[in-house]
């Protein structure tokens, strides 16, 4: 065998580059640049996400509610000079104002119950991680209503409390106070979740580095640990920032109460409004999502530096801080938490429950004869709304989880493991509903289902299509980080191996993902169980939902009896949810 | 199985990964793709493989056209019948060794009974039929390479692809199974590629070497002239000859000045017009004591700079008195250990100097010529 | 005009302020005696004839699905006494009205009107639904009756007022001894009251709207300045005010006489007021949709519903019914103002023609509640 190296040919001589004039992009791995894989999704995602927020845009600058039968396009731009009032301008500080306050406080609660049970020594780790991450269980809009029973000025259980007490006391949290703490009380897990994350991750070589070169301990934590932790600090303020300044519901039961103006119940409202103000709601829609959209490129830079800091640690073990005698006294402000998010709520709900009536001067009238019992209780199981009701919110949440997993995966996988086209696009869209409250979604999706011609309004497909759209970004971005994590290798060996890429994605890479697939399930399930302010637009009779049940008891008021018992019985339906998978999650995986 | 690839290109937008890239790799061979990261050695193994797909050429295995841009022809990967052992091993952390190994088998729709006899049979060559059982998450780097290539082979591919096979293991174990990698292709005489940036395990492994350079082979030669005579100076240099100075000027017939200094250095071979570097490797350098004679060519005294114990050699930075700092490995057991400070004499036979242009000609992007390899 | 008659009169009437104890409820149901239903021959209800033999053919059996803006408790009494008289099922979805206008309009653009029977609380927003085709033409065998007490043409064919609801203040007991209860309008301007006083945002309620134009009308703009002075708190919903008056987090509260009862019997120490100066009142429109016309149960509903049996099921509510041939509305021992009575203001067609944008403007402008 001889060798040579050969003459230079010129490029272009050969034939297969003449026939084949280079295509822009050519980054392929099965198909290249195809449109294949994207059209289907973009399709699906177009109907879930795009046309519903493109008639709310539309409403923004239209003369009429772009309502079947009433769709015109007489453009206006009324609606977006009403937007530039002063009661809007109030609205915007508040709102702005609440959720600043809201996420500082929630950020510092969850990375002190974070730092306690990631890095120290404190005794029930386990206990404090529970603390942690159980109020998130609590759907925020029950705890409101439930701190609304505990602490309305006079009547509040606290504050009868404070009075048969002889206190000179009294709360209220019909006030931005009252706004902020609730809040803050609710989102705190999801910055426990992010920091608890990267605070276990982190490689305990750093800080021994800085511990050799001379720091104390405190000093060590301030130039090393916390600012290693600060992505995740900074991901989940954005993230909580972003969730208050849309939450409708807490502000719908806070904040109107106290007559203060918050931009999602100044929407709301204009929503509720005759004639109708559809279009303004619309266009100060608008100047929400321009916060909002603002707000998430921030959190996405901030989130994307995030993973390339935190994740790389693999089997690395965090070292714990002792804190001496200490270690019980640190206890003290996760005790306080816990007390607030989930004892005093739950006590409270459970006293109204059992209470016949719901006027109670002083805690010594509980004990009147009659004065408890658990009827409620006996009529809430006999009410065939309640079931059906709950029927409904499991069938839709099983259904939104399911549906929304797979989409997600198929999206996270066109996006992230092929060059198929418009791969950008079709990530943007997902996470678009981000950056729009729900209740502005919800309006679109409403107006969309009833546009396009299918039997789909009125049913509880409805429901579940909405949440696939509204949940998109959460299951993606769950799914994504995932995907991105799980070697591309394994599943192109198996494609190597004789596997077809259809059957090495579903035998390989989706059994690879389990625990990741598994927990977005979870995600989407709780989620969806918890949704209020989407199906609050969009249910019917036959399609009410616990949430929508328990609502709408509390807004008819006198009904805080039974609502508060099936908030009970909503809450412990959430706790079982959550549970039971991770209990099978375990057993499957042992 | 033969496996050619012809004008092979490969572009990501606007980046180049492979340029007009032709090899031919004959049956039972073993070719390593040898380059720097990023010159486009992993593609072309994922072109072959079908894991990417190519912009522009064709590729044969055999007789049979699995890829032409002409035509559009473009068999999948799957049915390629080609074995890959991946960079990360890739073994499938949720099944057992045995159902790695198997995977291909049972893909195939091979009986049971066979397959889990094929596997086995292929366990004990890599020497892992004791752990047959065993969860593949638990393995060591090692054995998760060993069952990477199992599993590999037992589907009894046309072509065996290595992607930086050792390139995550110890050096120790890496040593070791260079050699069994090496055993074991002789053994099954697969036709093998190989991707590596490592030059010693592509002189182990290759049959032949093709140096890749920004998208193209500069260089593709059995390993032995490969290390004699790289085709350029920035192949020498990437193959650890890094005695390589710029050439000054002719210092007479057979001669050249080395640049910004006195050193004249006398080449065994003719000195071409357009080659810019003299250089020899570190091993061909002598170093001896000073007082030792200074008479002949390329006999120059100087300072020792660094001195390095390696056990069974040494390696010196010797500052030359009127030239460079040269870099010189030398056994022990040919002289006494020169301390720091000291001062030598280095001597380099004229036989082992190379005069080289500064790439071939065809690495110049503009005008692009390209090294096309035609095998008899 | 109105002024001056009521002047006239305010001597004769006593004042009445009216506590209903904590007696636990029969939720309003004290009907009259023991119903007489005939079946023989038609619907016949206490001898009057609610269907004829050829719509209850068609009828029994069926199924209704009503759309209300009225609170659910007061909804549920009604229906479960329609259902009782006829056996006919109902299904009832409860939105505020214009939700309920937006479900309905877009719904009927869509061919998918989901709702029989339509009943809310805003005569605009009927008529706005009436223009885009909602409702089909409801009459009843009644409608004579009904003509003659100005219930019936409110609606021009498409919808008639089922009732009228009376809107007046309320105080808790407890916070307030009855000695020192607010009697008169003039009276809730007291400065004791400051961040204590409730009122509901009349945009989209026919009924709070009617209030305001009372007010307007005979204090002038003065006294809604007067009461914004009083930082009051602003509701949605009477609901959600009632339960923050029962709990004492307000002490006064502008809200139907339905409410305040239905908070009574639920136990909450809620009074309602009935001041010499007047209460205001304001329809209940009320009709069968397009939908609904198909539906001979629907049919059957609407005529029980302005039938003596269906209006008689009102007047315990605390609400007045639209007949004047049935009992008036009761509040414990005390009956409340009826229609033609001096004090009762009803905001009528022409009122509201008039004056229900100028009216909303004003109260918007002096509420500041949306810009």
């Amino acid at each position: 065998m001889s060798t040579q190296v050969s003459p230079p040919l010129p490029e272009v001589g050969t034939p297969a580059v003449g026939a084949a004039p280079p295509r822009r992009r050519t980054s392929a791995r099965q198909r290249r640049g195809s449109w294949l894989p994207s059209i289907p999704l973009l399709v699906v995602l177009a109907v879930l996400i795009l046309v519903p927020v493109g008639l709310v845009a539309l409403a923004a600058v239209s003369v009429d509610v772009p309502r079947p039968g009433g769709f015109t396009f007489d453009l206006t731009l009324a609606n977006l000079a009403s937007v530039v009032s002063g009661a809007v301008g109030s609205a915007t500080i508040n709102s702005l104002g609440i959720a600043t306050a809201a996420t500082v406080l929630a950020v510092a609660i969850g990375g002190y119950v974070a730092f306690v049970t990631a890095r120290t020594d404190a005794p029930f780790g386990r206990a404090i991680y529970a603390c942690g991450l159980i109020p998130m269980f609590l759907p925020s809009y029950v705890g409101a209503l439930a701190w609304a029973m505990l602490g309305s000025p006079a009547s509040g259980l606290l504050n009868v409390a404070f009075r048969d007490l002889g206190l000179g006391l009294e709360i209220n949290v019909y006030s931005r106070v009252g706004l902020v703490l609730v809040c803050a009380l609710f989102y705190a897990p999801y910055a426990f979740l992010l920091i608890h994350a990267s605070m276990t991750m982190m490689n305990p070589d750093l800080e021994d580095a800085a511990a050799i070169h001379g720091g104390s301990r405190w000093r060590m934590l301030r130039s090393v640990t916390f600012p290693l932790a600060l992505p995740a600090v900074l991901g989940s303020a954005l993230l909580i920032f972003v969730l208050v300044l849309e939450n409708f519901p807490v502000a719908q039961v806070l904040a109107t109460p106290g007559n203060i103006e918050t931009l999602p119940t100044y929407i709301y409202r204009m929503m509720g409004f005759f004639p109708s103000r559809g279009t303004e709601a619309a266009a100060l829609a608008v100047v929400l999502v321009a916060f909002v959209v603002l707000l998430t490129l921030a959190q996405r830079r901030v989130l994307a530096k995030r993973s390339f800091t935190t994740v790389t640690g693999k089997g690395m073990r965090a070292r714990r801080i002792a804190l001496g005698r200490f270690r019980w006294l640190a206890l003290v402000p996760v005790l306080l938490y816990f007390v607030a998010s989930i004892v005093l709520p739950l006590g409270a709900l459970l006293v109204t429950s059992l209470r016949t009536s719901p006027f109670m001067p002083s805690f010594s009238s509980l004990l009147r004869p009659g004065a408890l019992d658990g009827s409620a209780f006996g009529t809430v199981f006999a009410d065939a709304q309640f079931w059906s009701s709950t029927v409904n919110s499991v069938i839709v949440a099983v259904a939104a989880a399911l549906g929304g997993t797979v989409l997600s995966f198929a999206v996270a996988y066109v996006v992230y493991r092929t060059s198929a086209r418009a791969r950008a696009q079709l990530e943007a869209i997902s996470m678009l509903p981000l950056a729009i409250p729900a209740l502005v979604l919800g309006m679109g999706i409403l107006w969309t289902w009833l546009l396009i011609p299918l039997p789909l309004y009125g049913t509880l497909g409805l429901l579940v299509v909405a949440f696939l759209g509204v949940q998109m970004p959460q299951g993606l971005r769950s799914v994504a980080a995932s995907i991105r994590s799980t070697d591309r290798d394994l599943e192109d060996s198996a494609v190597v191996h004789g596997r077809s890429r259809v059957r090495a994605v579903l035998g390989i890479t989706v059994p690879l993902m389990k625990v990741a697939l598994s927990s977005t399930f979870l995600l989407l399930l709780m989620l969806s169980m918890r949704e209020l302010t989407v199906p609050l637009l969009l249910y019917t009779r036959d399609t009410t939902l616990l949430s929508v049940a328990i609502f709408d008891r509390f807004e008819n008021g006198g009904g805080s009896q039974s609502a508060a018992a099936i908030s009970l019985v909503y809450c412990l339906l959430m706790f079982v949810l959550a549970y039971l998978p991770r209990r099978f999650g375990q057993k499957a995986n042992a | 199985m033969k496996v050619s690839l012809d004008g092979l290109g490969l572009r990501y937008g606007d980046v180049v990964a492979v340029q007009n890239l032709s090899l031919t790799v004959e049956d039972g061979q073993s070719v390593v793709l040898l380059g720097q990261s990023g010159c486009g050695k992993t593609s072309t193994m994922r072109c072959i493989a079908g894991l990417e797909v190519p912009s522009e050429g064709r590729i044969s295995l055999g007789e049979h056209v699995v890829y032409d841009s002409a035509s559009g022809a473009n068999v999948a990967a799957h049915k390629r019948r080609i074995g890959m052992v991946f960079q990360s091993y890739a073994v499938w952390p949720h099944m057992t060794v045995l159902q790695n190994v198997t995977y291909p088998l049972v893909v195939k729709r091979t009986r049971k009974a066979t397959a889990r006899a094929r596997a086995l049979e292929v366990l004990e060559m890599v020497g892992l039929a004791h752990l047959a059982d065993r969860g593949a998450s638990n393995l060591s780097g090692g054995q998760m390479q060993r069952v990477a290539l199992a599993r590999s082979i037992a589907m009894q591919p046309s072509v065996l692809l290595l992607d930086e096979p050792l390139s995550n293991l110890d050096a120790r174990l890496r040593d070791d199974l260079r050699v069994e990698l090496r055993r074991i292709q002789q053994e099954t005489g697969l036709t093998s590629v190989y991707v590596t940036h490592d030059q010693n395990e592509a002189l182990a492994l290759a049959d032949r070497i093709a140096v890749m350079q920004g998208g193209r082979i500069t260089q593709l030669a059995p390993p032995a002239e490969l290390y004699d005579r790289p085709a350029s100076a920035s192949i020498a240099k990437f193959l650890g000859v890094t005695n390589a100075f710029p050439i000054g000027g002719p210092a007479g017939r057979g001669s050249v000045v080395v640049e910004g200094s006195q050193c004249v250095v006398t080449v065994a071979e003719e000195v071409a017009p357009d080659d810019t570097t003299v250089c020899f490797r570190p091993e061909a350098v002598e170093v001896r004591p000073a007082g030792d004679t200074t008479e002949g060519p390329n006999t120059w005294t100087g300072t020792v700079r660094v001195a390095v114990f390696q056990g069974n050699s040494v390696r010196y930075s010797v500052d030359l008195h009127d030239g460079p700092v040269v870099d010189a490995v030398c056994e022990v057991r040919r002289g006494p250990v020169q301390p720091l400070g000291a001062q030598v004499v280095v001597r380099v036979s004229p036989d082992r100097v190379r005069t080289l242009p500064e790439e071939t000609s065809s690495t110049t992007p503009a005008t692009a010529p390209d090294a096309v390899l035609v095998t008899s | 005009m109105r002024r001056t008659t009521r002047s006239l009169l305010t001597a004769a009437i006593a004042v009445a302020v009216l506590g209903v104890t904590a007696c636990g409820g029969t939720s309003g149901g004290d009907g009259p005696a023991a119903r007489s239903i005939d079946t023989s021959n038609g619907l016949v209800i206490d001898g009057e004839t609610i269907a004829d033999q050829a719509l209850w053919e068609k009828a029994k059996g069926g199924n209704v699905s009503l759309a209300t803006a009225l609170t659910e408790r007061e909804e549920k009494v009604i229906t479960e006494q329609f259902k009782a008289d006829t056996g006919i099922a109902l299904d009832f979805v409860r939105l505020p009205t214009p939700k309920l206008f937006e479900r309905a309009v877009s719904e009927k653009g869509a061919g998918k009107l989901s709702f029989d029977v339509i009943r809310v609380t805003d005569t605009t927003a009927a008529e706005e639904m009436a223009k885009n085709g909602v409702f089909g033409q409801t009459r009843t065998p009644f409608d004579d009756q009904l003509r003659k007490d100005g219930a019936l043409d409110i609606g021009g064919g498409n919808f008639v007022s089922a009732f009228y609801a009376i809107y007046t203040f309320a105080y808790n007991s407890q916070a307030i001894p009855s000695a020192s209860a607010p009697k008169t309008w003039e009276n809730l301007l007291d400065p004791s009251y400051k961040g204590k006083i409730g009122l509901v945002n009349p945009n989209g309620s026919g009924y709070n709207t009617a209030l305001t134009d009372m007010l307007i009308q005979d204090y002038g703009d003065r006294y809604l300045k007067d009461m914004q002075a009083l930082g009051p708190r602003i509701f949605d919903s009477v609901s959600v005010m009632g339960t923050a008056l029962g709990q004492g987090e307000l002490t006064v509260g502008l809200m139907g006489a339905n409410s305040a009862l239905s908070l009574a019997e639920q136990g909450a120490p809620v009074v309602a007021v009935i001041p010499p100066d007047g209460v205001s009142a304001g329809y209940t429109p009320f009709g069968i949709t397009i939908k609904g016309a198909e539906n001979p149960a629907a049919q059957v509903f609407v005529n029980w519903q302005m039938s003596r049996a269906g209006q008689s099921k009102l007047g315990p509510l605390g609400l007045a019914p639209a007949r004047s041939d049935v009992e008036p509305a009761r509040m414990g021992d005390a009956v409340l103002p009826k229609p033609g009575d001096p004090n009762f203001t009803l905001f009528t067609t022409a009122d509201r023609q008039q004056r229900q944008a100028a009216v909303l403007a004003t109260w918007n402008g002096i509420f500041r509640y949306t810009g």
